[in-house]
């Protein structure tokens, strides 16, 4: 330790030289931190004194993690949120809430109970997603567990036995064991049996016969994972006779969703908030609320030299600010219409961002039928328009219950949604519903549709990169234009997520911490 | 700030409000013009505005990336026909018209005594003219465009009285857009919509694609000031 200075004092000259995540790396190497875990945090060091004003659009998670972290580091923060609420596309209705589509706003009509909600928007956390869990600790936002994957939900193919829907478990069992038993049989074979010698085929076949439940021959005669036709408990079990092989190989489900859960992303344990997914919004708010304002619509983002000065309508009222930084989270494909001095190159990039057309429906069912079902949460696929149906995770066995309806990826479903009117959108997903679950109707007593890309200030969700755009024009929005930074899960390798929202505000976190401690450092130099 | 409870309550009183304020405005024209013998113009609603510039831009400049396109300084007249077209069907409804059916659903949502106001609105906005996207023989475009100069002005000017709008300064990928609509038969099929059964009239002279990115890449020279080079803002980007 050079002699005179304290720990502290060659962390912050260090920090000041080489950003917050320098003094980090030296303060663990300097045992300094107790526990280092993941970095995740932003780490935004403290002004002690100086000013700085950071104007930031949008108050979706990444403007919210943004205003949060600035603000306890002594920031000057204003955030202009353009819509009647916050959270963006964190948006949980209620009864009562309205759906701010443009050309049919909407209701929701829910029953005023605070269990009936349906999360319109982000709707499950993987556990991988550690920046976004540290907020949920942090600010104390309490989660339960999300059942994204459930071997009891139905899989429906109206091209396949008939239209009849199967469980999930039925389905996976059956193509695991006649995939199985097709890899027993070419272990057999000259070919793949030659980089094996004896022992090590065995345990291959020991692999594949429990992966498929084959016999002791290696064929697949049927398994008890598939569920019993009947008995099991008290009387013995009798298996179900195995689907049919070359009905599975044609379906969707069997290339696609029945891999739904393996991904990264979407493997168990998933969590959500307790009572919604705004629950994270209100957290925020409640630290930084003060500093939001709502129905703010941004018209203009002139860079300057040094800052950025921004105009804004409230009620009509322009009104003008003058900033030492500017965090954007306005989506790519509005920010383009503004009134800006961007260069043509970051114009360029913030073209080539596609919006996703996905589009959700939330029903209310006055009973939760599903659980006679032996459905506790998770997903049912179709191939039918609505795509899916999500059944609560929670709150099992209470009266009433609100289903996702309808959730589609593709822009072709979301489109052909979007250009009916919302009673049309129910009457259509009841109508779908009911070839999963005879009787769905007349348990359902209202629903509500949100087609992201004709929801204001939106008009899309979620942004879609072209991989050859992504390699030409990803680091440019990535990285600020003069005082400018745009941020969002749009803005990430996670888009559609909140922790691309707080990843990507993160990166501009550190960005900005960075310029003002050299900035600092040098008129203390001065 | 304020609060989401007075926006959710301002939004569901809308409708009602609306009608208060054309009722209201209707009156202080009527009494305006009887004092002093002019007309003027209400101003639209500003939450409509919002609706309309969402999509269109910062006053109305348009966003290509939206597909909106721009309406700022456009003729009054025109941009009140199109709410109407809209409106009423005769624009916006065809499956291919994505775009354009978005447009009719505000369109719809709106009360047509709002339209005049509207109009005049964007009508009355500056903005910078667009930047030229797409890319044609200029010669073949001057040669189609004969034809198209007997409604729309020599220059693009537009013609009023024949119902012709103004092309200069449109963007041309709006303009291709339309002509496609047109050689397909998908805007100006409709009998109500006669200026645009008229444009569907002229429409088969430009035989194909190629003719279209021709007559539109001819169009952007009217907008071309000789000599001064389109600047690019901030090319290096300040500060950075």
């Amino acid at each position: 330790m050079v002699p005179g200075y304290s720990r502290r004092k060659v962390l912050e000259l260090i920090g000041a030289a080489g950003g917050s995540a320098a003094s980090y790396q030296v303060a663990a190497a300097l045992g300094l931190l107790t526990a280092p875990g993941p970095m995740v945090k932003a780490n935004v060091q403290r002004l002690r004194g100086a000013r700085r004003r950071v104007v930031i659009l949008g108050a979706g998670v990444a403007g919210l993690v943004a205003a949060y972290e600035l603000d306890r580091a002594g920031y000057d923060c204003v955030v202009l949120e353009a819509s009647h609420r916050p959270g963006g596309r964190v948006l949980t209705l209620r009864g009562g809430d309205i759906v701010d589509e443009v050309g049919h706003r909407q209701v929701c009509h829910f029953d005023r109970d605070p269990a009936l909600y349906f999360n319109a928007g982000a709707a499950r956390i993987p556990a991988d997603h550690v920046a976004l869990l540290q907020y949920c600790r942090e600010l104390q936002v309490p989660l339960e567990v999300f059942v994204n994957d459930n071997r009891n939900a139905l899989v429906h193919d109206d091209r396949l036995f008939g239209g009849r829907p199967v469980r999930a478990r039925e389905f996976i069992t059956d193509a695991r064991g006649f995939v199985s038993e097709l890899l027993a049989k070419s272990v057999f074979s000259e070919r793949l049996s030659q980089p094996f010698d004896a022992p090590d085929a065995e345990r291959l076949l020991d692999f594949i016969r429990a992966y498929g439940d084959l016999d002791s021959n290696h064929f697949y005669r049927g398994s008890s994972r598939a569920g019993y036709r009947q008995g099991g408990f008290i009387v013995p079990g009798e298996r179900k006779q195995p689907l049919d092989f070359t009905a599975l190989l044609h379906s969707d489900f069997w290339r696609y969703q029945m891999h739904w859960a393996e991904s990264n992303d979407q493997a168990a344990t998933m969590m959500q908030p307790v009572g919604g997914m705004d629950a994270i919004i209100d957290a925020f708010m409640g630290r930084v609320g003060r500093l939001v304002t709502l129905n703010a619509i941004v018209r203009r983002i002139h860079l300057e030299h040094q800052g950025v000065r921004v105009a804004y309508a409230v009620n009509g009222q322009e009104q003008r600010l003058r900033a030492d930084y500017c965090i954007n989270s306005i989506p790519t494909h509005l920010t383009a219409g503004l009134d800006h001095n961007f260069p043509r190159d970051y114009v360029a990039a913030l073209r080539v961002v596609e919006r996703g057309k996905l589009f959700k429906i939330g029903l209310q069912a006055k009973e939760r039928f599903w659980e006679a079902e032996r459905i506790y949460g998770g997903i049912s696929w179709t191939n039918q328009d609505i795509t899916q149906i999500w059944y609560p995770p929670g709150g099992f066995h209470s009266p009433k219950g609100i289903l996702l309806g309808a959730y589609t990826f593709g822009d072709a479903g979301g489109e052909k949604f979007a250009n009916m009117t919302p009673a049309q959108r129910i009457d259509v997903a009841i109508e779908q519903g009911e070839r999963l679950h005879p009787g769905y109707r007349g348990y359902i007593e209202n629903g509500v549709s949100v087609p992201w890309h004709r929801m204001n200030h939106m008009l899309g969700c979620s942004a879609r990169w072209r991989p050859e755009d992504r390699r030409l024009h990803y680091a440019r929005l990535q990285q600020p234009v003069g005082a400018h930074y745009m941020v969002g899960d749009q803005i990430s390798y996670h888009p559609g997520w909140q922790e691309g929202a707080v990843r990507s505000a993160h990166f501009a976190l550190a960005d900005i911490d960075r310029r003002v401690q050299a900035d600092l450092a040098l008129q203390a130099w001065n | 700030m304020v609060h989401g409870v007075d926006a959710v309550a301002g939004i569901l009183s809308r409708c009602s409000e609306r009608h208060l304020n054309i009722v209201l405005r209707t009156g202080l024209l009527f009494l305006l013009i009887a004092c002093s013998g002019a007309v003027v113009a209400a101003s639209p609603p500003v939450d409509v505005i919002a609706d309309c510039v969402l999509c269109h831009g910062t006053d109305g400049r348009g966003n290509e990336v939206v597909r909106a396109p721009r309406i700022a300084g456009m003729e009054a007249w025109y941009l009140e026909r199109q709410l109407v077209a809209f409106q009423r069907g005769w624009r916006g409804t065809q499956v291919a018209d994505d775009p354009g059916r978005e447009m009719r659903l505000v369109t719809v949502m709106l009360d047509a005594e709002e339209f005049g106001p509207i109009a005049a609105w964007f009508a009355a906005q500056e903005t910078p003219d667009p930047q030229p996207t797409l890319t044609g023989a200029v010669e073949r475009g001057r040669q189609h465009y004969s034809l198209c100069a007997q409604c729309h002005g020599a220059r693009g000017e537009g013609r009023q009285s024949l119902g012709a709008p103004a092309l200069a300064g449109q963007n041309d990928w709006y303009l291709a857009r339309q002509l496609h609509l047109y050689r397909h038969r998908l805007r100006g099929q409709v009998r109500e919509d006669s200026y645009g059964m008229q444009m569907l009239a002229m429409i088969g002279t430009l035989i194909d694609d190629q003719a279209v990115l021709d007559v539109v890449a001819y169009i952007n020279t009217f907008s071309e000031r000789p000599g001064i080079a389109v600047a690019a803002p901030h090319a290096d980007g300040p500060g950075s």
